[in-house]
This record gives structure tokens, sequence and C-alpha cells, in this order.
């Protein structure tokens, strides 16, 4: 689980004049004095600006495992459940976060549906917020944190002592916090499930392996936030290498290279056989290279765009970017 | 036409010893007039007395005149002569203006052992589409009743109005030559069957491919046996499919509530060389009985599954085995050769039993052996000998069917039952026992079953070019016979998405079969037990993080002496490596 920064850009169609924003206004009129909740949601998630926006903060990544997303599929996640709440037939769900934007992430189908689903965890004793009381959603005291709000990679270990690819939480975390991210390795199953402990596995040994020949900089990749498992990487280099870490705008650079390079290829592909689903996906890239440039989470607006001026993408991302 | 429609009703004098007989000729009567606006004489030999006594030459022009005769068939009827002599004027009359229509009516209550009476002219008019009042003899006047008496009217007024020609030839001509004409089935509509409230397939698909394949799949539960029933129950049709029984087909109304619902399969189909449309829908109701959607007439929805009854449909469910005998059933026969797909416990009838009947130089068994050459090549083979017959595995063990391995015996099974049903239904066709020829639509859920792996990855190409004029709807949990389709072949079920299927964008052609059992099955491709051993880990800590170290570092290419080494040698390098 690494740490993400949400984009302070909101893409249209999340916006007061979008789809989703607007049905999120129009959910609240209907169902905002009422105890009913709404009862369809048009999946707007899943349009393109919307996921062009969760991959220019995640990459391919998933939130919660670290896992590589095309290889597993992926799904735009509703952090709080959107309908009913697993053990709380009484709530109704978190129903006006549907559309918004600071309740997504992008997951793989493992977390998301077969452990996830509606369920959202609270501490012992703590009251779910309701629409009523929205204003006091951040005091909520629920389990599973929140990679966008809370400082997840100093919460998790990677353990560069054990020749596993076993998590634990941090030696030095207060008990509390301790009890909880424990409680989310057992939700999420991140020490249970073989492939992720495998794949960690595998990246730990390459790792020390590398280190002990004093070739920390061939590493330096795997510890960028938008591989897969790059704690990993990123706290074994903290403990031994901390010179050989990537810096915020190598970690970009190589985000802006991945989406761009798959973008390119997406546009030859689109030339020869054209489908509503490689359209749909190269618009997802465009979006995320938009709003790269428009708030670049290191480095400024001009060196991304002076990147995809060398790439010759600048006159067709300036379409999304000047709608943002 | 005559100008004026005359119906004529035969029955047997001690019939309406009650007046029955007159009461029902009343009803028919006037319904037939509110149903044609005009008058429509219903005749009788109601002037005959006695048993016995002969037709009278006024009733004999009566009979001459009637384009519909509409039969009471009872035990006496079947033994009476004047009866007999109706009979056959009528059909002599049918012969000759190529137009006429007899409806034999069940009205009096008897033994089923009695209606053997009468011999050949009994036979021929019980083979006709019956009309059951038998709980209406004693009050016509339920409402069930005069529906009934409106249903038989509305099938008397469409044969008086239909012009001779159109008159279709009997059944038994037809199926001749149907069933190499081309049919397959385009759509299916479910509504309320099973676990799906609704859903919509299709089966026409592009691919690049050869062949009409369609391979459904899903997790368990996903519902894929469930697609397979709803087209047997469908293609089936009235009144076969109440063979099935009530409990059987409750179970396929879905449960709303505990509340079984209206269930309801519909298939579209394409048959002949014009590719005409045909649409055939079932209802199963609270009944549970079947009654069809289209028309409110089951006479004529019975009608409407003739056309497909010559052709060959054959349904295999996963528990499709060789018995050693046929079952005595008293299911019909297209009901029995589908009801594995229905029923777990039941069987097909062995390879033995089928190949037994045509071993005298009969088509069969030269057709059953070219299918297995063409599909499991030298791998398994049939012969017949002095002993019966043999099946040679792997070209060296020569066992019988019930020593053969299961996999072998479970598509044995189907084969030599599909093309059983081939040489019945196309017997000129068939003497040329070749596995091309045979046009069918087959359904068989879990195609790979028991079958061992290197087999399953060739099983369905294999049936491709042995068998491309065959509609394939198969379902499977295996991923190398996955590995076989066209994208688009595929009907991926999944009931978290909207309409239950799963849009595949991609081909697996060149899938493995891990990507496979991730990408479209959503199930690791490894074990539970290692997932669990990291459970105990975490929970335990036995066993240690080194054990499971080296469990996850095992690999083809490394095996569990080398595992141990490389363990030792990490670890001594993070020793070394300790800030």
């Amino acid at each position: 689980m690494r740490r993400l920064q949400r984009p302070a850009v909101v893409v249209p169609i999340l916006g007061p004049g979008g789809a989703a924003g607007k049905k999120r206004a129009a959910h609240i009129q209907e169902y905002g004095g009422t105890k009913e909740p709404p009862s369809s949601f048009p999946p707007h998630w899943t349009e393109p600006d919307v996921r062009g926006s969760l991959i220019s903060m995640q990459g391919r990544i998933c939130a919660y495992c670290g896992a590589d997303t095309a290889e597993t599929g992926d799904d735009a996640d509703h952090f709080r459940p959107k309908g009913k709440v697993f053990g709380d037939p009484d709530h109704g769900g978190y129903w006006w976060l549907a559309y918004d934007f600071d309740n997504y992430f992008l997951s793989c189908t493992t977390c998301n549906q077969r452990l996830k689903s509606n369920k959202f965890p609270l501490q012992d004793g703590a009251a779910r917020v309701r629409f009523e009381d929205r204003h006091r959603l951040s005091e909520e005291r629920r389990v599973l944190p929140d990679p966008a709000v809370d400082p997840v990679e100093d919460w998790i270990s990677v353990d560069p002592r054990n020749p596993s690819g076993r998590l634990a939480p941090k030696a030095d975390l207060p008990a509390e916090s301790a009890a909880r991210i424990k409680s989310v390795l057992v939700f999420f199953r991140l020490n249970r499930r073989s492939g992720l402990t495998k794949r960690r596995m595998e990246i730990k040994r390459e790792v020390i392996g590398k280190l002990a020949e004093g070739k920390a900089d061939e590493i330096k990749h795997l510890a960028i936030r938008f591989q897969p498992h790059s704690l990993v990487a990123k706290q074994i280099l903290e403990a031994h290498a901390p010179g050989a870490l990537p810096t915020p705008e190598e970690e970009i650079e190589w985000l802006l290279n991945s989406l761009s390079a798959e973008l390119i290829q997406k546009l030859k592909d689109l030339r020869t056989e054209w489908t509503d689903r490689d359209e749909r996906e190269a618009n997802e890239l465009i979006w995320a290279l938009a709003i790269l440039w428009k708030d670049p989470p290191a480095g400024t607006p001009d060196s991304v765009k002076a990147y995809l001026d060398g790439k010759g993408l600048t006159e067709l991302v300036q379409k999304f970017f000047a709608l943002l | 036409m005559p100008a004026k429609p005359s119906v004529y009703l035969s029955y047997a004098v001690p019939d309406d010893a009650d007046n029955s007989v007159w009461r029902l000729r009343e009803s028919l009567a006037q319904e037939l007039q509110v149903q044609m606006g005009e008058q429509v004489e219903v005749n009788g030999d109601f002037g005959r007395k006695f048993p016995g006594q002969d037709l009278s030459a006024e009733a004999e022009e009566s009979v001459k005149e009637a384009s519909v005769m509409v039969a009471v068939v009872s035990p006496s009827y079947l033994k009476s002569g004047a009866c007999r002599k109706e009979f056959e004027v009528f059909l002599e009359n049918e012969r000759s203006t190529g137009r006429g229509s007899i409806f034999p009516v069940y009205f009096v209550d008897f033994e089923d052992s009695l209606a053997g009476a009468g011999g050949g002219w009994a036979k021929a008019i019980k083979e006709r589409q019956a009309i059951d009042l038998r709980s209406f003899r004693f009050d016509l006047t339920p409402v069930n009743a005069r529906r009934a008496i409106a249903r038989l009217a509305k099938s008397i007024s469409k044969a008086v109005l239909r012009p001779p020609s159109e008159k279709p030839p009997p059944a038994s001509q037809r199926s001749a030559a149907k069933a190499d004409e081309l049919l397959y089935v385009e759509s299916l509509h479910l509504k309320n069957f099973r676990c799906f409230e609704e859903l919509d397939l299709r089966f026409d698909h592009q691919s690049r491919l050869l062949g009409r394949w369609t391979c459904i799949a899903g997790i368990n539960g996903a519902g894929k046996s469930s697609i397979l029933q709803a087209l047997g129950v469908a293609l089936l049709g009235y009144p076969l499919a109440v063979e099935l029984g009530g409990e059987r087909l409750k179970r396929m109304r879905r449960s709303v509530d505990d509340v079984r619902q209206r269930a309801e399969s519909g298939v579209v189909l394409r048959a002949g060389e014009a590719e005409r449309q045909n649409r055939l829908t079932l209802a199963i109701n609270e009944k549970g009985v079947v009654a069809w959607t289209g028309a409110s007439f089951e006479g004529e929805a019975a009608s409407s599954w003739d056309e497909i009854r010559p052709h060959v449909i054959a349904a295999y469910g996963a528990t499709r085995n060789l018995s050693s005998r046929t079952e005595s059933r008293e299911e019909s026969l297209d009901v029995r050769r589908m009801i594995t797909l229905f029923d777990p416990l039941s069987q097909l009838a062995g390879a033995e039993v089928l190949l037994a009947r045509e071993t005298n130089g009969g088509p069969l068994l030269p057709l059953v052996q070219n299918v297995l050459r063409q599909v499991f090549g030298a791998e398994l083979q049939i012969e017949f000998g002095p002993g019966g017959i043999r099946f040679t595995v792997a070209g060296k063990d020569v066992v019988e069917a019930i020593d053969l391995p299961d996999g072998f015996r479970s598509a044995a099974a189907w084969i030599a039952d599909l093309c059983a049903i081939w040489c019945e239904k196309a017997p000129e066709l068939a003497s040329a026992a070749n596995p091309a020829d045979i046009q069918a639509i087959v359904l068989i859920d879990e195609i790979d079953l028991h079958l061992h792996p290197s087999l399953q990855r060739e099983l369905v190409p294999r049936l491709r070019t042995a068998l491309p004029k065959v509609q394939w709807i198969v379902t499977t949990h295996s991923p190398l016979v996955l590995a076989n389709f066209d994208s688009n072949e595929i009907i991926a079920l999944d009931r978290n998405v909207p309409g239950n299927i799963r849009k595949l964008d991609r081909q697996i052609l060149g899938f493995s079969s891990d990507q496979i059992y991730e990408w479209l099955m959503g199930t690791q491709p490894t074990g539970q037990a290692i997932d669990d051993i990291l459970e105990k880990n975490d929970v335990e800590g036995k066993p240690t993080d080194d054990e499971v170290a080296e469990l996850l570092d095992a690999s083809p290419q490394v095996n569990d002496a080398q595992a141990k080494v490389r363990l030792r040698e990490l670890k001594g390098v993070m020793e070394r490596l300790k800030p």
C-alpha cells in the first residue's frame, strides 16, 4: 500500500455540469431529506475521464494490494460502499459519495470484488456516518486506512530481515494503529495470497542481490510508486542505499514514459482496427496525461508540456487539457 | 371448400346412453357458430340406436360431405364396426379430395390397456393429435370445459378454412427430408428461469474458427447448466417437456422470497436454406405444467414444435455415462435423449446396446468408428468382434465399455448416442457413415468431463473438423478447452456485471491456462493449500518464514535442494547488508 496524492483537478463529468455531478445533485435533492437511499447508480465511475484521473494518481497499481492491475483486471472501487453496507442493513450506504472522486480508488478485481465488496468495517463501537452528519466523515473511526489520507507507508513494513514476502505493522507503531494494520493485512489477505507474497519475495530477492553487488542504481526503478509492490524496494533502499531512491520527479517521468508509450501503441492499433474499447482506453490515457500536465505531483506544468512536446502528443492531450 | 362447412361427429352408441355426446355436439356447434360467424352443421349418426347397427346411408352421405371429423374415442368406439366404416369413408374422401382433418377426442375415461383394441384403423386414429375432454363428460358447463371446446372449435375452423393445397404432408414424410436441413439456435431469451431473472443470449457469432460453436464459461453457480437446461426444455417444447415431470419443471422456476415465479424459456431458430426464423417459447407456470405463450391453443403450440422434431437435437448432462442397458422409461424418445441434462442420476444407454442393434452391416458402427478416429486418433478405437463391442485404448489395451477410462467412457457415450440419433433420423444420409454429414444441435455440459489435459486441449479443434455441420453449445471449467475458442464464441457468465455477461475484449487463443484462470475465471492459478500455509505462517508463525520462502521459491527451474541453497545465500547477503 503506497501513499497516494489525489490530483487537485476535477474532471468535467464529476463537476457540477457533468453527468455524474448532476446525478449526485439530483440524488441529494431527492433522497437527502428521506431515510431512503437511491435505488440506482449509473456507473459514471467507469467513464474515461474518471479512470484517467485514477491512473494519473496510481498508474496501473491496485491501491490496496500493490499488484499490477493490467495483469489482474481493474475496477474503480468505491472506498466507502455506495449501496448497502455489509453487516449494517439499516444504513443504506454512503450513497452521496457515489460520484465523489475522493471516494474512488483503482483496485484489482480480487481486492474490490472478492474481498472488499460492500464491506467497510468500523472500529469497535464506532458510529457510521450518515447523510445528515456527512460533514463529520473525516472523524469516522474506520478500520481501513485511506491511502490518500493516511500515512500508510509509515505504518506497513516489508521487514527486510525476513526472507519471505511478508508484510507487518511497523515496529514502533502505537498499539491501536498496529492492531488496525494487522486487521487490514487480514482484510485484504495481503500475507495470505500466494501470488502477492511470492511476487514481493522475488522483488526482495532481486533488490537484495543487486545491493550486495553494489548495483543499487539498477533497482531504483523497482521503488517507483507506479511499479507493482514498490514498497518492498523502497523500504530496503531506504535502509541500505537511500541515495538510490527515486526522486518524485523521476517517478513522474517514469509514469509519463509508461503512459505515453501505452498511448502511442494504442493509437497505432486504432489506425488498423477501431473498437470502442480501444478508443475508451486511449481516452483514459489522454485524460491521465492531461491531468498530470494540469497538476503535476512533482515538477511543473511546463516540464510536463515539454515532455509531451517531445513525444508529439501535446496537440492530442491539449484537447482534454482545455476542458480541465 | 364446400359452400357450407360441416363437421361429422363419430361416436359409439353406448357412449351416448346418457346423452353426453349429444351435449358435446350442441356445445361444439354453438361454439363453431360463434367463432366462424355462420352456422356450422355438426352431423352424426344420431338415429342409430343399437350397438352393432350398420351405418345409415344418410349418415354415410354426411361423412362424405364433412370436411372435419371429430371422433369420440372409447373402448366401444374402437370395437364398433359402424365407427370403423365412418372412419374409412372419411379417410377415402380425404384422399380423393386432398382435404379433411380428423380430431380424436377423449371424452370417456377408460383404462389404457383397453386402448389397444380395434386394430390398424384404431391405431391410425390414435396417432392424430388428440383433444382431451375426459374431465368434462358429465358437465360441459364449467369455464375450463367451455375453453376446451373453444380450443377444439378453433382448430376445426382452422382446418375448415385451410385450402387443400396448404395441408402439410404427414410428419413421417417430412422427417426424412428434414434431418439434414440446416437448423440452428440463433438466440435464447429467459425470464425467471432458475437463477436468472432475465437473460438474453445469442449463438450466431462471428468467429475466425470453423463451425458453429458457443462455449459458456463462468464460475460455479453462475448458471452454466441452467442455460443448457433452458435450451433443452425450449427445444423439447410442448408437449414433450411435460414429460420431464412436475418436480423437474418446478425447479426451473426462479424463487423470489420463496415463491416460485412463472418461468419462460424461448428460442429463436433459423431453419432451411433461406434461414427462415422460427420462435418457440415455453412457459412453466404455477401448476408446474408447460404452456405456450404465443397463443392460447395448446394443439397449435404442439404443431409449432413439429417442424423441429425431425432434426437431431441432443443434450448431454455432466453425469452422462454409459450404462450397460437401456433403461425402460415412460418418457418419449426425444425426452429420454435429453434426460441426463435434467436428471443427475440418469445415464445414457450403453454403447453396446446402441451398437448391438446395428452391427450387421448398419451404418452406426462405422460412423462411430469414424468419429472416434477423427477425434481421438489412435487413442481410442472401437471394434465389433465375436465377443461384442470392444474398445482399444492407446493402441494396446482392449477393454469393454465398462473398463474404459472415465474420460473416454463419457465421450464415447455421447458420441455413440449422437451417431445413433443421426442414423435413426436420417437413415439414408447416415448410410455413408460420414461424420461430416451430421446436421444437429448438440448441447454438452462440461465437454471436457474426465478427459486427460492433453485430450482436453485437442477435443474442440478435432470436433470442429470432424463434425462441421453441428451447432455446439457447450460448457466447461477447463482453461485448456476455453483456449480453443474465438472470444466471440465464449459467453462469460458473471452475475456481478449488468446483463450477467462479461464482454470479452480480447482473444484468448494465445493465453496460458494460468492466464485464463486468473483473467477469465477469477481464480488463482495456485492451490488453496499454499494460501492456507501462508495463513498459518501469518497467524501462528508456523511454518516459519524460512520454510515459506523455500516453498514459494520452488519452481520448474528451482528444485527443493536448490531452494534451500538459495535461501541460505539470501540470508547470508541479508546478514552482511545489516545497516
